[in-house]
């Protein structure tokens, strides 16, 4: 909502591990209950590739601290945020790959970007005390 | 995960996955979806109605296979039916333009078979 955003409520941490991407999920669903199918859809979404991002490009100093993860949720919206310890990296302004035009050029990777970008409906990104604090919010009518 | 396939005939085979297509699902299949899709020549459809969640990491191993089926000569449709989470989201990354995507299974049998 303009001009005002409510503090964001639960709280979870997951070590940054392909394994613990699945718990992300579950408490993501549990969390937002109330978030319609379509945009619960979109953010858990957002959020797998916000963690595989983290997981995949993070280094040693993302390892070696836990994933904290926050959601909140407001009329009509609702919001998880990222907490990382890896490299600042920026998912709101880091370039996209050019897309591909035939399955010959087509080359892995880049895609966890482009589906932050489209699926959710704001992206916010601020680096505080050495860590990446990525926040995806999906709007709904 | 579950993968699975039915030859229809010696070129045409159906390849169906269910389940989450994330990163744990989408290593769980890795291994058997390349391999059913590896053959020279083959024709496949690719079968996702049953599919909860396609993150980005599933859809890099379908472009991965349908890449190297193409260069064995084969060819790779896929095939999503009334799922609308999964045709939005192929639909969103562009993947529609590289790899035909089909509701109906018969055109799509029709259309990989040409």
């Amino acid at each position: 909502m303009a001009g005002r955003e409510l503090p964001f409520g639960p709280e979870l941490h997951i070590r940054p591990a392909v394994a613990d991407v699945r718990l992300a999920s579950e408490w993501l669903a549990r969390e937002c209950a109330g978030v319609p199918g379509e945009a619960l859809g979109r953010l858990e979404l957002c959020l797998n590739e916000a963690l595989a991002n983290v997981i995949a490009h993070g280094g040693v100093s993302a390892a070696a601290q836990s994933i904290a993860l926050r959601v909140r949720q407001d009329i009509g919206e609702a919001a998880v945020s990222i907490t990382d310890a890896g490299p600042a990296f920026d998912a709101t302004s880091a370039a996209l790959k050019e897309p591909a035009h035939s399955l010959a050029d087509a080359t892995p990777g880049g895609l966890g970007l482009l589906m932050m970008r489209k699926f959710s409906d704001a992206l916010t990104y601020h680096r505080v005390d050495d860590k990446n604090i990525l926040t995806i919010t999906v709007r709904w009518a | 995960m579950a993968i699975e396939f039915q030859d229809i005939s010696d070129t045409l085979r159906t390849v169906s996955i269910s389940g989450r297509m994330d990163l744990v699902g989408t290593d769980e299949i890795a291994t058997r979806f390349a391999a059913l899709t590896a053959s020279s020549g083959r024709r496949v459809v690719v079968d996702l109605v049953g599919v909860a969640f396609l993150a980005s990491i599933g859809i890099r191993a379908i472009i991965t296979n349908a890449k190297a089926l193409q260069q064995r000569g084969g060819r790779m449709v896929i095939f999503v039916g009334d799922n609308q989470a999964v045709y939005k989201t192929l639909e969103t990354t562009g993947l529609d333009s590289l790899i035909p995507l089909f509701t109906d299974m018969a055109a799509a049998q029709l259309a990989v078979a040409q």
